[in-house]
């Protein structure tokens, strides 16, 4: 188990774009099965990634914290422009459009990208400072 | 660490970056039409009014400015932090940086120390104005320290090359002072090339490629140490230069012990290449990318260079200066900015309008991805470009009739670039309007 937040953070981020690389790999190939089944892999990993920081992590920030309105707020509104980059993928690759899918797909690499650094950088290491109960929040995370 | 004083929505207006880059293209493209003008003369000599300008015209009007407005752009997102100034200092650096060049250049073209002067005042301004941005950032202890470590490093060399530059120009602007400028020359362009320019994409690489290409993490270790090794042996280098040489008056009085510094710092490059080219070979996003095509371009010139200069401490190579400064400021440096700066445009285009589209979900599908920002084929016709115009340049060096050549195909690299950049932002104004005339919904964020 990683010993902190951002360590255990930053460690999905790079399981979520490892996916993401297979699946945009196999696309190019005009693979579309195989591309299809690794996106929805990829596409469930970040699901599960978002649900992490909006249900546990965030709310746990915000308590200890009192800071409601900053950064977990902008970083939700990321989470909503990537979940809507994610529906438009979803929307081309089921009409296999590979222009679109590896240009929209590019799009959400850098968006996604940018994001992680934001939070490995800055908020990650915030939360880190600010709970004394990381170990259980990881626990909770993981389950 | 103050958390009220981040923001995690912090990026400047799109213009902060996009007014350095516009004008870094404008300064490319005097570069092509100066060396097309110059014609075959311009291999006459280094000092030569032409070649000192076109020099200037690359490295402070393009690579300068691209990194000047690249830093305005990346420090928020790693920091949480606007760069001081970013919405009303920086338009007063970037026309200091504009005027300053073009003083500077037509100084040396028109050998006027009137000129001279407008540009040491000019740029002395504006690159002071500059520092005095970035020491809260420097001084800090925010975020990630590798970052702001790698930070200070670049500011610290920067800061020695710029200085020596300013120091020289001001030998050209008051020449009753009678300053040796020549002889700070060589330390000048060593600073330049070997510190500034080797240590920025050191750092950009370790920052950005593990996000573009998903690339393991940059070891920080080897990050830290090899940045210090570099420095540790130009300041020798220079000591050596100024204090030993200079006193027994010629630069071949100990040779061997500049020979030895010398290998001790291509050595280090060395390890800078291959470690850089190792990263790029473990990247698992394979998908073709025609900046990685820049990226290895880029880490070649640098090999192809360190191997010249070896082969010329045992064989005399006739214009090896030249081919050096070619394969340093055209091969490493202006290869990998040439790509980037198809990424980043495409990027920050992307993010703006989607940003904009976010309160208006009906403008969601008039966003343009990044590729409809700039396209593959786009891209890739640029990558050629550069290519071919890069490897007339060092053809010329022997073979003076093909300078008009590679001039031509130097000024096509940098038109292209500029139209891929201009239409860009054509598309970003287009579609900002159409998605302004959607219909706002209210958010409680």
């Amino acid at each position: 188990m990683s010993s902190t937040i951002n360590l255990f953070m930053a460690a999905h981020h790079k399981e979520c774009d490892e996916l993401f690389a297979q699946a945009e790999q196999a696309v190019s190939e005009g693979d579309w099965e195989d591309g299809l089944f690794r996106w929805q892999a990829f596409a469930d990993e970040l699901e599960k990634h978002f649900t992490r920081e909006e249900q546990i992590l965030f709310p746990e920030f915000e308590q200890a914290t009192g800071m409601t309105g900053g950064p977990t707020q902008m970083m939700r509104m990321e989470h909503e422009q990537m979940r809507s980059l994610v529906n438009e993928i979803n929307k081309v690759g089921t009409a296999r459009d590979m222009d679109q899918f590896l240009g929209l797909s590019e799009s959400l690499m850098v968006t996604m990208q940018q994001h992680n650094m934001k939070e490995e950088q800055i908020l990650y290491p915030m939360t880190d400072q600010s709970l004394t109960n990381a170990q259980e929040i990881i626990e909770r995370m993981n389950q | 660490m103050n958390l009220h004083k981040l923001s995690l929505d912090t990026i400047p207006p799109i213009l902060t970056p996009f007014r350095f880059f516009l004008s870094a293209l404008l300064f490319g493209v005097l570069a092509a039409l100066l060396l097309l003008y110059s014609r075959e003369d311009f291999w006459f000599t280094r000092w030569s009014n032409s070649n000192l300008a076109l020099t200037h015209l690359l490295t402070i009007g393009f690579m300068l400015m691209v990194m000047m407005g690249a830093l305005y752009q990346f420090i928020p997102v790693m920091n949480g932090q606007l760069i001081p100034g970013s919405k009303k200092l920086a338009p007063v650096i970037h026309v200091l940086m504009i005027l300053g060049v073009l003083a500077l250049v037509s100084g040396f073209l028109f050998s006027n120390s009137e000129l001279f002067q407008a540009a040491l005042a000019a740029l002395g301004t504006a690159s002071g104005l500059f520092a005095l941005s970035l020491l809260p950032l420097l001084i800090s202890r925010l975020g990630n320290q590798l970052i702001v470590y790698l930070l200070r490093v670049l500011f610290l060399v920067l800061l020695i090359t710029l200085g020596l530059g300013l120091f020289l120009l001001l030998g050209h602007a008051l020449p009753e002072l009678n300053l040796p400028y020549r002889f700070y020359t060589d330390l000048h362009v060593l600073w330049g090339l070997a510190g500034w320019v080797v240590l920025i994409i050191m750092a950009v690489s370790s920052q950005v490629t593990p996000m573009f290409y998903v690339i393991s993490e940059f070891s920080p270790r080897y990050l830290k140490i090899l940045s210090l090794l570099i420095i540790l042996t130009l300041v020798v280098m220079s000591f050596y230069t100024v204090f030993i040489s200079k006193q027994s008056g010629t630069d071949s009085a100990q040779p061997f012990i500049y020979y030895t510094l010398a290998f001790l710092l291509s050595a280090e490059l060395l390890v800078f290449v291959f470690y850089t080219l190792l990263k790029i070979a473990q990247r698992k996003r394979k998908i073709a990318d025609v900046t990685i095509n820049f990226y290895r371009l880029s880490m070649f010139s640098l090999l192809a260079a360190l191997m010249l200069w070896w082969v010329a401490v045992f064989l005399p190579l006739a214009h090896l200066t030249y081919l050096l400064a070619i394969l340093l400021i055209y091969g490493l440096a202006i290869s990998i900015i040439n790509g980037m700066l198809h990424k980043i445009v495409s990027f920050l285009i992307f993010l703006h309008l989607q940003k904009l589209s976010l309160k208006r979900p009906e403008a969601m599908t008039l966003v343009p991805n990044m590729k409809q920002v700039i396209s593959t084929r786009n891209s890739q016709i640029q990558f050629m470009l550069h290519l071919l115009s890069g490897s007339l340049l060092l053809i010329s060096v022997h073979y003076p009739a093909l300078t008009v050549l590679a001039a031509v195909f130097m000024l096509a690299n940098f038109c292209w670039l500029s139209w891929c950049l201009f239409q860009a932002y054509l598309l970003y104004l287009e579609s900002r309007k159409k998605i302004l005339a959607c219909p706002e919904i209210s958010m409680s964020l």
